[in-house]
């Protein structure tokens, strides 16, 4: 293994599901050391959604250990399992927490509180922790109580009514969209935070709210709103801007490219490559923006009839060679076909107890001194509890088995 | 610009990037840090982006450029210039961060790529973001934010059957790269803390997309069953105590717009206490055993008959009924809220997470999105407007570097700033 730029932190890691794990992930496939906090009587949700593996006879092999969504968003991490209904567990939560530098929760703000460990207790014994909660709705505000998820947080933010077609109701998004753009902005407060605390010595409590991460999505439509009083509407994959702009059907069944044409260098090499210099010419209503955007559907059918010649990749090829910005409609299988991902090292297959070799997803970014590394596979259900009661908390043995016995580590 | 409060407060970015990087820029600069968008002399490329200001088109009304550029400082400055060039080079012995979003190779072309700053600032930290990374078979391909959306397998899976596939709205590709290479930087900031080196972190915005493939599941059930998903939803996976749950469509009309009805977690009993609550009966369905008590585990005769009543239930509220409904009774529902509801959002206001930023330069007011959290010590704040073009040419040039009025005439007139 080679350096880590986050070598040296421990984080606490009590959230679950989405953004949390997510977050702690980040830091972990960096270096930082994850302490993955679940209970016997309360897992991670994501062991109980799958996908799991389907068995020859075509049922599922479901069990605690073999969720592939839990699998994949919680590589690289300690797990431990701790019953925090008993006044032991709690006390064992209070000297992991004293020993860790980032303590991450999700639940909604009555959880952590009845357990004791709102921020104002925590910094009674752990002065300087960085802690950070991250539910939907955040620690205030009418919907704090609420119970929420990445289902339906992309509709409350705005982004899922734009997206889709005009004369449709909005699309399915395939995913729950916002649990993935939180994660990049606790990361940053995370950072910041530990920056922060190296130069003064303090810690400090960040309430984040992923919807609130979610609406900063929209970017300028918010403004549109509150300047000129516009709310834009669905557009399909077309841009106000610029024309074409698209997604267009290539031989072969659900095969797609989508082909984006921003100025007119990029016009040109596109009339070029489809061998449609007429289109250039004087009297052709494409020739200008102006034209395209006016007449975009009668473009589309034309761009439509041609790509659907041709396989996906070939397009791709030819247009990118020709320098108009296309790319495939990958679906996951593409995904791991494609030798630009191979190149980046995006799957990271690892040997799992239960699962066998099992992909792991990674961040977007490499770093040229301290590249991620992807080493450990999702914990099992309670599989290093050895470590963090024996070694982590020095337990002696007496301890550690009278606790075991009496349930604590449930 | 307002004195800064952040935790990035110490350290200065160069800002390089264009439309696919400037969230990036935006982040650090409302944590704190001193962002410096160094821009083309005649304004930058993003400034002609709508929409306008009162839809009054003029590079300093753009609402792209108000919305991605807040608490930033601005210069100009030609890159491709020998004298810009070497402004650039004293400018980077300040700076913590250079930021850029180029294409591959261009910044080295001009001398001015990660190995040869760090020559000028060995501690520099160089972050780039590019549609597809800076090495590999495809890194001098061309990128938009539709067709890195599309590589990234987010395209596929988005929309119904029978159409084509469809993006998610906004540059949404664009923005999570920029949150990306700003959490990249922080990294490599940290580990600069602790050793003093600097480095090179270079971000694809194709792989900023792919980890959210992790969620929801196409990722895994293609590497676990070789299964592609479709067009169709987010799938709700057999769980480990029950059968595979149906799946249900997130979005549901209502009777003023739409509603994201969620399955997933919701308990079932509230839901019949809504209906009856409504006034129907339902006396039968409340005596009745079901399997399990939230709806997203019940089995499928189960599901067919409670389905039914739920799409009715819904179709029979408005939007806001079904909010105050999601929050009497419990249940992770919510209205489909269009961009125009936003600012009326009762959590949000609550919250007070629309924040007011005053142009100057409008004689106007402008209301935008705030914190995505609160930061007890070290608040994320737009601490000013995004800049006019040049606004801190001489604060910047004159003040902090030292350079003399004749000087920068002079940059003026070659074109260097």
């Amino acid at each position: 293994m080679g350096k880590k730029a986050l070598e040296g932190i421990r984080v606490i890691d009590f959230s679950w599901i989405g953004v949390g794990p997510i977050t702690a992930m980040y830091m972990g496939h960096h270096g930082a050391e994850i302490i993955h906090i679940e209970s016997n009587t309360r897992h991670d949700a994501l062991r109980h959604n799958g996908p799991y593996k389907m068995k020859p006879d075509g049922t599922f092999d479901v069990g605690i250990n073999k969720s592939g969504m839990f699998e994949d968003n919680n590589s690289n991490k300690i797990g431990c399992t701790l019953n925090m209904g008993t006044p032991q567990g709690r006390d064992i939560a209070k000297r992991l927490i004293a020993q860790g530098d980032v303590l991450i929760e999700s639940f909604t703000p009555k959880a952590m509180r009845n357990w004791g460990l709102a921020y104002a207790d925590i910094i009674q014994f752990k002065p300087d922790i960085i802690m950070i909660s991250v539910p939907i709705y955040g620690q205030t505000g009418p919907m704090s109580m609420q119970m929420g998820h990445g289902v339906t947080t992309p509709a409350l933010s705005g982004v899922q009514y734009l997206t889709g077609w005009p004369d449709r109701q909005p699309a399915e998004i395939g995913i729950p969209y916002t649990d993935w753009i939180a994660p990049h902005f606790t990361a940053s407060f995370i950072m910041a935070a530990l920056d922060y605390r190296m130069r003064t010595g303090k810690g400090q409590y960040i309430d984040l709210a992923q919807l609130q991460c979610a609406v900063h999505s929209l970017q300028e439509v918010l403004l549109d709103v509150s300047v000129n009083g516009h709310c834009p509407e669905r557009m399909g994959n077309r841009n106000p801007y610029t024309a074409p702009h698209g997604v267009y059907r290539c031989r072969g069944e659900e095969r797609w490219i989508a082909i984006t044409v921003f100025n007119h260098p990029q016009w040109l090499a596109l009339c070029k490559v489809m061998d449609k210099m007429e289109w250039t010419q004087q009297g052709s209503k494409f020739r200008t923006l102006l034209g395209r955007l006016d007449n975009e559907d009668e473009l589309d059918t034309e761009i439509n009839a041609w790509t659907c010649l041709y396989p996906p990749e070939q397009l791709m090829a030819t247009l990118q060679a020709g320098g108009v910005p296309a790319g495939v409609v990958e679906t996951t299988q593409d995904l791991y076909e494609d030798p630009q991902l191979k190149h980046r090292h995006q799957w990271w297959w690892l040997e799992h107890a239960e699962l066998g070799l099992a992909s792991h997803n990674s961040f977007a970014f490499r770093m040229s001194k301290t590249p991620l590394e992807v080493t450990t596979p999702a914990p099992l259900l309670g599989e290093h509890n050895e470590f963090v009661y024996r070694e982590l908390l020095a337990m002696n043995e007496e301890e550690f088995v009278e606790d075991l016995v009496q349930g604590v580590f449930e | 610009m307002e004195q800064s409060d952040g935790a990035l407060s110490p350290y200065r970015v160069l800002d390089l990037t264009d439309e696919k990087g400037l969230a990036c820029g935006k982040l650090l600069g409302d944590l704190g840090a001193d962002v410096i968008i160094v821009e083309p002399p005649k304004g930058h490329p993003a400034r002609n982006r709508g929409p306008f200001y009162k839809d009054q088109v003029h590079p300093e009304k753009s609402l792209y450029w108000f919305a991605l550029n807040t608490s930033k400082r601005s210069i100009t400055l030609n890159l491709e210039t020998k004298d810009g060039q070497a402004l650039f080079r004293d400018l980077v012995k300040t700076a913590h961060f250079v930021i850029e979003s180029f294409p591959v190779g261009y910044l080295d072309k001009l001398g001015l790529g990660y190995e040869a700053l760090a020559q000028i600032k060995p501690d520099i930290i160089m972050t780039s973001t590019t549609p597809f990374g800076s090495t590999g078979p495809y890194s001098s391909y061309l990128g938009s934010d539709l067709v890195c959306q599309a590589m990234s397998g987010l395209v596929y899976i988005c929309g119904e059957g029978g159409r084509p596939p469809v993006k998610v709205a906004c540059d949404q590709a664009y923005f999570l790269a920029g949150l990306q290479a700003a959490v990249g930087s922080l990294m490599a900031h940290y580990y600069r803390m602790m050793t003093g080196e600097g480095q090179h972190v270079d971000v694809s915005i194709q792989q900023g997309i792919i980890g959210g493939m992790g969620i929801g599941g196409p990722h895994e059930d293609w590497w676990m069953n070789h299964n592609i998903h479709q067009r169709a939803g987010i799938p709700f996976h057999q769980g480990p105590v029950r059968g595979v749950a149906p799946r249900q469509p997130v979005v549901n009309e209502c009777k003023d717009g739409y509603v994201a009805i969620s399955a997933l977690r919701c308990p079932i009993r509230p839901v019949l206490q809504w209906m009856e609550d409504s006034g129907w009966d339902v006396a039968e369905l409340k005596k009745r055993e079901w399997t399990l008590d939230t709806i997203d585990f019940l089995t499928k005769p189960e599901r067919d008959l409670i389905d039914p009543l739920v799409d009715k239930l819904v179709k029979s509220k408005t939007k806001r009924e079904i909010w105050e409904g999601a929050l009497k009774y419990r249940v992770p529902w919510t209205p489909m809220q269009t961009p125009a509801d936003l600012p009326d959002d009762r959590h949000l206001r609550e919250r007070n997470f629309f924040v007011p930023v005053p142009h100057d330069e409008l004689k106007d007011t402008i209301t935008y999105p705030g914190p995505p959290a609160n930061l007890s010590e070290t608040p994320w704040r737009i601490r000013g407007r995004a800049p006019r073009i040049g606004e801190h040419n001489l604060e910047i040039y004159e003040k902090e570097l030292g350079l003399s009025r004749e000087e920068l005439s002079m940059l003026k007139t070659i074109g260097a700033i």
